[in-house]
């Protein structure tokens, strides 16, 4: 075996080797930065609203009776 | 013990009141009768009687009740298998092997079996009926099913569907019924424990609430939700309750229900639904599935539907009146049960299994936020790109004009991890998609919703849908801290990661500007390839 063909066989050894040559542009950042994608404020309210909804909602829900 | 196993012919009215002699009192019941017409009508043409048949359930409940009364009762029950072809030769052959073989043989004509115990007033123990042939309208689709081996003399036959019981008024209500089928099912589908009507009712009132003491034993007339969300975490399940907030005004859910219903029925989950019509005690159903309604103008849909729109029924397993029964969504539906979800829905509880910390339209609103995120940012990530790749960059752009966008429809849906990335990486997705997938590793359960198009996931065929964009997040998250895993939109995908390495918990994300088409399959129940679909769209 060629010290290349030695090289080709190690590096397809494990998953880190799957790579695509159709990305046009990758780029690896922290949630804070401006093109990070991320929750808007409006969503974070709209989720709060639906947390309040479940606490409010089993007030007094929880006796009623099915038989 | 001997037990004989008779042949029953039901060719001919006759033969059908011959049946019903041979099951006395019980054939009067509603319930029996119900279940009787139903496999009529599903072309049974001879059925198979065990007696006596030794029931776990029913011995269970002999042991905790009916062994300490006065009155003397017996436990010995009956089966009773429904079959759509002729048995009448089972028996010719001599050899007891040979007659095994035979049954086998008619395993695709096996409808179910109802099992009656010796009780007039609450004879069905218990019935499995197999979906595909009680729900075979291609517009229904029982999504929480379980595959149960029943063995009948010395065969072994597959039998698929949802367990159904009927609540013993004597030692129970149909709060009971509805635990002991999640539970059952549960049991057959993902080995959880077992659990007989009797354990389910000690487990409901462990505490004893005073009310309920009321009916002797304490719960034979009902259950309080309370009682059956205690039931439901001894049996090792972590319910989620969901009811509406009271206002002056009425009830206020602050969802829509039925999305809601949806989106856990179409995990596989069953959903409990306390239903009320007016009376101090209401009734509880099982959803099990949903039909969809062929006939919904896409152009009527409100923004940012869920998949539950083409609902118009959900199917329910009702102790009271039988198997895969519509429920319509709104009064005025074709229906088999005297509710709707509109008018009659009081509370819901869906017996979630442990580490899903995330509700589903939680994770629903946390998903559309994020592709509405990339949307927002999609002129930014086009300048990134190189000059002449910038013009007609991404294709499928047309999802992000802000009326597309708000017509995408969602369906959410939580899966096993192993499941979502077994599926995406057979799915015809963009290669870097699944190179990607391929390298991570994904919680136990994720959430995954797909968007589409109002008129591309209409169709009843769910190989003729496509899906358009997709995002997954762990179950176990929060929105208190990053629980996105992955966002898939035309053009654009995004991957959280955490590093175990680094000193700070935050993921980071890495951005991936591609240039593929984003139309793939949705999920197929019960299919873990896309083969079925790729051998449709290739025919």
């Amino acid at each position: 075996m060629t010290e290349k063909e030695t090289e080709m066989t190690t590096d397809v050894l494990s998953t880190d080797s799957i790579k695509s040559d159709s990305v046009l542009v990758a780029l690896t950042h922290s949630n804070d930065v401006n093109d990070a994608v991320r929750l808007t404020p409006e969503v974070v309210k709209e989720i709060e609203k639906l947390e309040q909804y479940a606490v409010l909602s089993s007030h007094r829900m929880g006796e009623f009776r099915v038989g | 013990m001997l037990a004989n196993t008779q042949i029953v012919p039901l060719g001919s009215d006759g033969d059908w009141a011959n049946l019903a002699q041979i099951l006395g009192a019980s054939s009067q019941n509603q319930l029996v009768a119900n279940l009787l017409d139903a496999a009529r009508n599903k072309g049974c043409i001879y059925a198979l009687l065990e007696t006596p048949y030794i029931d776990r359930d029913f011995t269970a409940s002999f042991m905790a009740f009916y062994a300490s009364l006065f009155r003397p009762y017996k436990k010995l029950c009956k089966r009773l298998h429904f079959f759509a072809c002729d048995l009448s030769q089972l028996f010719v052959s001599a050899d007891p092997g040979e007659i095994a073989a035979n049954l086998e043989s008619s395993a695709s004509d096996y409808l179910g079996y109802v099992v009656f115990r010796p009780l007039a007033h609450a004879p069905v123990s218990r019935a499995l009926l197999s979906y595909e042939w009680f729900a075979d309208d291609a517009a229904k689709e029982v999504s929480a099913r379980a595959t149960e081996q029943v063995h009948v003399l010395g065969a072994s036959l597959e039998l698929s569907g949802f367990p159904l019981t009927q609540q013993d008024t004597r030692v129970g209500a149909c709060a009971q019924a509805a635990i002991w089928m999640a539970g059952r099912y549960f049991h057959l589908k993902h080995r959880a424990p077992w659990f007989s009507l009797s354990e389910i009712t000690d487990n409901a009132l462990r505490p004893t609430d005073a009310a309920i003491t009321r009916s002797l034993p304490a719960g034979s007339d009902y259950l309080t939700s309370d009682n059956m969300v205690r039931a439901l975490r001894a049996m090792g399940r972590h319910p989620v309750f969901y009811a509406p907030h009271e206002t002056p005004q009425g009830y206020d859910w602050g969802i829509d229900p039925s999305a809601v219903i949806g989106q856990y029925v179409d995990s596989g989950i069953p959903v409990i639904l306390g239903l009320n019509d007016g009376h101090s005690v209401g009734h509880a159903v099982v959803a099990v599935g949903s039909q969809r309604d062929e006939t919904l103008d896409v152009a009527t849909l409100a923004p940012e539907s869920a998949q539950a729109v083409f609902a118009s029924n959900f199917l329910v397993m009702d102790d009271q009146r039988g198997a895969y029964l519509r429920l319509p969504v709104e009064a005025g539906g074709s229906s088999d049960v005297p509710y709707n979800i509109s008018d009659h829905l009081q509370f819901m509880i869906v017996p979630l299994p442990n580490k899903v910390f995330l509700t589903s339209e939680i994770a629903e609103a946390i998903a559309r936020g994020f592709v509405n995120d990339v949307a927002s940012k999609i002129g930014r990530f086009r300048s990134q790109l190189p000059a002449q790749k910038q013009a007609n960059w991404p294709q499928e752009a047309e999802i992000y004009e802000p009326a597309k966008l708000k017509g995408l429809v969602a369906r959410t849906y939580l899966t096993y991890g192993w499941k979502y990335k077994s599926r995406a990486i057979r799915n015809q997705t963009s290669d870097i998609l699944k190179q990607e997938v391929i390298k991570r590793d994904f919680p136990k359960y994720v959430w995954v919703t797909e968007f589409s198009h109002p008129d591309e996931t209409k169709p009843l065929d769910p190989c003729a849908r496509t899906v358009r964009a997709h995002v997954v997040i762990d179950a176990t998250g929060s929105r208190f801290w990053e629980s996105t895993l992955l966002v898939d939109c035309p053009g654009v995908m995004v991957a959280w990661d955490f590093d175990p390495s680094a000193t700070e918990d935050a993921a980071r994300q890495s951005l991936f500007l591609v240039d593929h088409p984003n139309i793939y399959f949705p999920k197929i129940r019960g299919q873990h390839t896309f083969d079925v679909c790729l051998a449709a769209h290739s025919a």
